[in-house]
């Protein structure tokens, strides 16, 4: 019983230091570390994997990564109309569609970003890592709007 | 006395000086004005999409080649200029143009495109050979918004224009260009007297800038006066100007040619209008032909009059080669070649005339009509025309079609068909009619007719919104009905085939059209609230909420049909159709952007079970023949549409990334005769096989959970079980009765009633042809 205690002390300070640990969402962490899903991380290439696999090829992800490079220089609007592209080629791209929840998330526009985040996670299935990032920008979005 | 004269030679002098110093004030304010200012009005170019090419795109050679001959690229074996490509089976080397995209320009660039299986295989630059990642043609211009004047131009700048343009026009107009200051005296006393020798015109003695000077800003009159005056506005435009910037302006205001009522103005536009080529791809003869129409446009059309145009082609070909711009044996070679006119140039009416009057509909929110026809605009759109051709071929030949299977009369179907991307909501295609290039009444936009079944969706969606009361499993009473109507006798709503079926599944309702329980449903649900979906959905007419309204006796028209459905195929996501992603004015900074806006306007769950009944509609329902009349690997949602009299026919549906709706029916509003699978059906089918589009493969929201159904008995399985099938629930939502495997009918009161009260009535054989083909 008492081993018992001690492991549930132990996993319960485990889990509030990892909650510590969570960046926070305004952090300064770059876009790419803030943004990017752990669990389906896109390489452009020719090594096979998800990104060949990814409708629409390696060319999204190329797509995606230009634009995660102009949120990253502050472009949105330019970011934006590279990721409506991507999404001509792959229009149920669920990264995409979360990717351009980002962008109207720093473009101020909360309304679209809650809409864009929302038919993110419709689109992600199990994805769980994403639909929980969408979901941070739903709040996200919420918060800001609010304090207008 | 000596005096006196003196002094009024004095005042005189004085007075003349006044007068002329007025006259010149007067004459070089009118210069500069123009110049400083606007100098033409340029039309608003409409451009399509630009077809974006990368390794996997799906794409066939023959369509590629297709896009190329729209753009009007050359084939030569050498592809040395932009405008030219190469083919060797699939394999392809394409120089592309210069094209100033709203991002910034794309240069021209030579690209090797190879496609295997119909797919591209390899993207390469045909230079570096090194691998490209993606690559877009420049778009295709669809239309242009013209100035009141009718004067179309293309403007180009001096730095694009070739040398060897530049010089051979010199050397025929103005030699003595860089060295004379706006007139040449001596020229005009030469020419004068030749003139008076031959008691006709023979030679002329303006310079170019003169010539500028009478096209800009003065009338044809032959005058002294306006001699006079011409000759003093070139000095004044020579003193205040660059020779560059001058000829920049002679370049784009000469008159070379009409077109109807428009005029073609510049050689910019005049390279494309008779070579189909941009001024930069032209060969030495065909300069030498532009160029030598500049004595007279109408006179040396080559068009009608190919003889003189070719002799005074060949006289400056033979200056040209005068001047070492040539050799002698390229000279007599080319003097030996056709004009090389192209027939059957695109003319200034646009071919698209139903999608361009869509967008500039959707300009006239933003823009005015002054700036659309003079700020030399360039407006991005959605508009595809390799979509456009499969649609209106489609349209065409499933119309020639019915006609003659059934003895119609020729001719006297109309169709309606509009495509846009499911997910984005942009307008590809519009097919206002069997005749796609006739201007005027505009059927995609402005007929309205009523819809007929193709509005059920609205009431079950609002039904299946409703998760605590409905589900696909719901039973739903197709039962003689009577409501009762103010002031009337009762509405009594009846099924197509004149039957009732008795406690049906909310799916089978949906898939098979019935009438009758869709009516029950509606009314259970009330008119209002189906009203209310509606308007979710993107129906923004006003709509009466009569209870005939659930079966379609609403008039809508096509493209209102099309918002309603790229809602329901974009999962509730609603974004309004658009044709125009962005605008640039003549200097190619971004004016507007158009972006991407959704707005969920319907729970992602009940339209995702929505979406599975309009797939049950396409694979059992009134719409199972697109099994056989699509490829097999293409699944789609939709649904049928046919109003009293078999008056309209629709179907409205979806792919994976495409969203279409198609009528078919009469302008004199007289019977076709179709339903909506034997009429619209086939016209949708048509196109959407022919057009790369994707399988509907439905993505379920987390707020869905799947179970075994029996659709027949209204039951679920708690486990897999032989006669269920995977349906969608809400979660959280009411669920039916969950059995046993093996104990169906024993439980299920739906069969028990359909057994006792419907299944044993004995069906006419007219009833039962009836359901075959509805």
């Amino acid at each position: 019983m008492k081993q018992m205690v001690i492991f549930f002390f132990l996993a319960f300070c485990l889990a509030v230091i990892q909650g510590c640990s969570v960046p926070g969402y305004r952090s300064a962490t770059p876009y790419r570390q803030k943004y990017e899903t752990p669990l389906k991380t896109f390489h452009s290439g020719a090594e096979g994997g998800w990104a060949a696999r990814r409708p629409g090829g390696a060319v999204v992800t190329k797509i995606q990564e230009q634009a995660w490079q102009l949120m990253e220089m502050g472009e949105f609007a330019a970011a934006s109309q590279r990721i409506e592209r991507g999404l001509r080629i792959a229009p149920k791209d669920e990264f995409l569609w979360s990717q351009l929840a980002q962008v109207r998330l720093e473009q101020q526009d909360y309304e679209q970003a809650r809409y864009l985040a929302a038919k993110s996670s419709d689109l992600a299935g199990r994805n769980v890592s994403l639909i929980s990032k969408n979901r941070e920008i739903i709040l996200e979005a919420d918060r800001l709007s609010s304090q207008q | 006395m000596k005096n006196i004269f003196l002094l009024l030679l004095l005042v005189l002098s004085l007075l003349a000086g006044l007068g002329t110093w007025s006259v010149v004030t007067r004459l070089n304010e009118q210069v500069t004005t123009r110049f400083e200012g606007r100098r033409w009005e340029l039309p608003a170019r409409i451009f399509g999409r630009p077809l974006e090419l990368y390794v996997g795109r799906e794409l066939l050679a023959d369509d590629l080649q297709q896009e190329l001959d729209l753009l009007q690229y050359v084939s030569t074996p050498s592809v040395a200029k932009p405008g030219e490509f190469r083919r060797a089976g699939n394999s392809f080397t394409v120089h592309s143009r210069d094209f100033p995209f709203p991002e910034g320009l794309q240069e021209a660039a030579i690209v090797n495109i190879k496609i295997i299986d119909n797919r591209i295989s390899s993207l390469s630059d045909g230079q570096s050979l090194r691998q490209l990642d993606i690559f877009r043609m420049e778009p295709l211009l669809i239309a242009s918004i013209y100035p009141g004047d009718n004067e179309d131009r293309l403007f180009v700048r001096l730095d694009d224009v070739p040398y060897l343009f530049a010089e051979t026009l010199l050397l025929t107009e103005d030699r003595k260009f860089y060295q004379h200051a706006g007139i040449r005296p001596l020229a005009i006393l030469r020419a004068l007297l030749a003139n008076i020798k031959a008691g006709r015109t023979v030679q002329g003695g303006s310079t170019l800038t003169q010539q500028l000077v009478k096209n800009f800003f003065l009338s044809s009159e032959q005058s002294i006066g306006r001699k006079l005056n011409e000759a003093v506005m070139a000095l004044l435009l020579e003193y205040h100007y660059s020779k560059e910037d001058i000829l920049e302006s002679y370049l784009n205001e000469i008159y070379l040619g009409q077109d109807g009522k428009r005029a073609i103005h510049g050689f910019g536009l005049a390279s494309r209008f008779y070579f189909e080529r941009n001024i930069d791809e032209l060969s030495p003869d065909q300069i030498a032909l532009l160029v030598g129409m500049a004595k007279g446009a109408s006179f040396y059309n080559p068009r009608r009059h190919p003889e003189r145009a070719r002799s005074r082609r060949n006289i400056i070909l033979g200056k040209m080669g005068k001047a070492g711009l040539l050799s002698k044996g390229e000279v007599q070679g080319l003097q030996r070649r056709s004009l090389g006119i192209r027939e059957g140039v695109p003319s200034g009416i646009t071919p698209y005339p139903a999608f361009v009057q869509l967008v500039r509909r959707q300009l006239k929110r933003d823009y005015r009509d002054e700036d659309l026809q003079s700020e030399g605009l360039s407006i991005f759109t959605t508009f595809d025309p390799v979509f456009q051709k499969r649609a209106e071929d489609g349209l065409q030949k499933v119309l020639a079609d019915i006609e003659l299977q059934r003895n119609l009369p020729k001719g006297k179907l109309q169709g309606v068909f509009v495509l846009c991307s499911a997910d984005q909501g942009e307008v590809l295609a519009v097919v206002a009619g069997r005749n796609p290039r006739q201007a005027g009444f505009n059927r995609a936009l402005d007929m309205r007719r009523p819809v007929g079944s193709i509005i059920k969706p609205a009431v079950y969606l609002t039904a299946l919104g409703q998760p605590e009361k409905y589900n696909l499993l719901s039973t739903l009473y197709d039962e003689p009905l009577r409501i009762p109507v103010q002031g009337g006798s009762a509405w009594q709503p009846e099924n197509y085939d004149r039957e009732f079926y008795g406690p049906v599944s909310l799916l089978t309702a949906l898939a098979d059209s019935y009438n009758v329980a869709t009516v029950q449903l509606g009314m259970e649900l009330g008119v209002d609230a189906v009203v209310k979906t509606l308007q979710s959905l993107g129906v923004d007419d006003e709509i009466a909420p009569y209870p005939s309204l659930l079966l379609g006796a609403v008039e809508l028209p096509p493209l209102t049909v099309l918002q309603m459905y790229q809602t329901i195929a974009a999962g509730g996501y609603r974004t309004q159709l658009r044709t125009i992603l962005a605008v640039t004015d003549m200097q190619n900074t971004l004016l507007q952007r158009y972006p991407l806006l959704v707005e969920q306007a319907v729970k992602p769950g009940p339209l995702f079970c929505l979406s599975r009944g309009l797939m049950e509609v396409c694979q059992s329902g009134t719409g199972r023949n697109l099994v056989n009349l699509l490829p097999l690997s293409l699944s789609v949602a939709g649904k049928t549409g046919t109003t009293d009299q078999l008056r309209d026919s629709w179907f409205a549906g979806f792919s994976g990334s495409h969203v279409a709706v198609a009528w078919v029916g009469r302008d004199d509003n007289r019977t076709t005769n179709l339903t909506g699978a034997t009429g619209a059906m086939l016209v949708w089918a048509a196109v959407m096989s022919q057009i790369r589009t994707t399988a509907l493969e439905l993505q379920a929201p987390d707020s869905i959970e799947f179970y075994y159904s029996d659709v027949a008995a209204g039951n679920l399985y708690a486990d897999y079980c032989e006669p269920g099938e995977l349906l969608p629930y809400v979660r959280g939502g009411v669920l039916p009765v969950v059995v046993r495997c093996g104990s169906r009918g024993l439980q299920s009161e739906r069969l028990r009633t359909r057994e006792d009260r419907y299944e044993k009535v004995p069906q006419s054989t007219m009833q039962k042809l009836f359901r075959i083909f509805q």
